[in-house]
């Protein structure tokens, strides 16, 4: 009888395994294979490449600055978590001036950093995503509504904007702000429904008694 | 072994960031952005999931570097936070409730959606993105990251011979999707499993 794959692994690992089972190994030409081949595979694992971020570093800071003054711990008590959306909502507004009236149009820090075609292509991925979140909690916190909402209303506007100029007459920089800016948003939105659902979902277990 | 190992910030980051210094808050996020997202890719797999938790892991890191106590490296202390985060992740009711049919009594496998741009580019990878996911990210931590049987049973609150059997299912299952590359069919694994 061969070795187990537990025994296996221990022995490739140099961990402590039974007299009997050491001295098999040591005498089986297929058991030493076996350790061999997961010795490899380990290998090959470790040698996969690593896999590069996207540019999230503007976001990061951004939320950084935003929520500097939250406790950091308790974060899905419904009081801190309406109050970190309040803040974001509050902080996005002022990071988009063109959706103030009269304002000056800015641009967006990182848009000239990712090609338009990348923009385009995870504001779709994003878009995918978030129809697969569930859906809304029967009962609302206000202050996440008021958010979806607001982030929403935004990336309608932002909309009606790309599709006044789908020619692309407006030059491809604005049009690269407008979609960084359409990624953004949606992120934004992403984090706030995804901290909803996660946020119900433990409150929901926790009543059950089962986490 | 972990690529997190190799990286050392310099104390004077650590300090500078503390005091809210951006450019040393954004010179600890370049110096272990890609390996954080590169585990919780392995971990999580869906793009924009590893995305929203790598964000979440720098707001961590960044806003509570004075728990880091300077007992062992950094990099470990924020592979730790990432760990936990993409774990957490992985027990939410949320991923649950979106991947039903489960087959471990918690977690399921899946690969990401269509749409979310992933690529993987080798049968390995592959491979492993077909586990199921406590599978995989127990070889992951143990194989690559090198984390003890102890130590995963700990995260996982579970015993070190659960750790054991899902790691030994997991080489099972890799190895049969690998199986015809590998291409040695008088070699097989007596498992008891």
């Amino acid at each position: 009888m061969h070795l187990r794959l537990e025994e296996l692994i221990s022995l490739r690992d140099r961990q402590p395994v039974d007299a009997a089972s050491a001295s098999h190994a040591a005498a089986c030409a297929q058991c030493t294979a076996g350790i061999r081949r997961l010795a490899a595979l380990r290998a090959d694992m470790r040698q996969l490449p690593g896999i590069a971020p996207p540019e999230l570093w503007p976001v990061i800071e951004a939320r950084l600055g935003v929520d500097s003054t939250a406790t950091p711990q308790r974060r899905w008590t419904s009081i801190a978590a309406a109050g970190s959306v309040v803040a974001l909502v509050l902080a996005l507004a002022a990071s988009f001036p063109q959706f103030q009236a009269g304002a000056p149009v800015t641009t967006a820090r990182a848009a000239g950093d990712v090609p338009l075609e990348k923009l385009v292509e995870r504001s779709q991925r994003l878009e995918t995503t978030l129809r697969q979140l569930p859906q809304r909690p029967a009962v609302e916190v206000a202050a996440n509504s008021v958010a979806i909402d607001a982030l929403q209303s935004r990336i309608q506007r932002l909309d009606v904007e790309l599709a006044s100029d789908e020619a692309g007459e407006s030059g491809q920089d604005r049009q690269q702000e407008l979609w960084s800016q359409r990624v953004s948003l949606l992120n934004s939105l992403f984090g706030v429904r995804y901290a909803e659902a996660v946020h119900a979902g433990y409150r929901a277990t926790q009543e059950e008694g089962s986490l | 072994m972990s690529t997190f190992l190799d990286i050392n910030v310099p104390g004077e980051w650590l300090q500078r960031a503390r005091a809210s210094d951006p450019v040393a808050q954004r010179s600890i996020y370049a110096a272990l952005a890609r390996p954080v997202y590169t585990l919780l890719r392995r971990l999580v797999l869906r793009p924009a999931v590893a995305e929203e938790l790598l964000q979440e892991v720098f707001l961590e890191v960044l806003r509570n570097l004075g728990a880091y106590t300077g007992a062992g490296s950094f990099a470990g202390w924020v592979r730790s936070i990432a760990v936990s985060k993409a774990l957490m992740h992985l027990r939410s009711p949320w991923h649950a409730r979106l991947l039903p049919g489960d087959c471990q009594g918690a977690i399921t496998a899946h690969a990401a959606p269509p749409g979310e741009g992933v690529d993987w580019g080798s049968d390995l990878e592959r491979a492993l993105n077909e586990l199921p996911d406590v599978s995989r990210s127990i070889v992951w931590l143990h194989d690559v990251e090198g984390y003890t049987h102890a130590e995963i049973a700990r995260l996982y609150e579970r015993t070190a011979s659960f750790s054991k059997s899902q790691l030994a299912r997991a080489h099972a299952a890799l190895r049969d999707a690998l199986e015809p590359k590998f291409g040695d069919p008088e070699c097989t694994f007596a498992s008891k499993n």
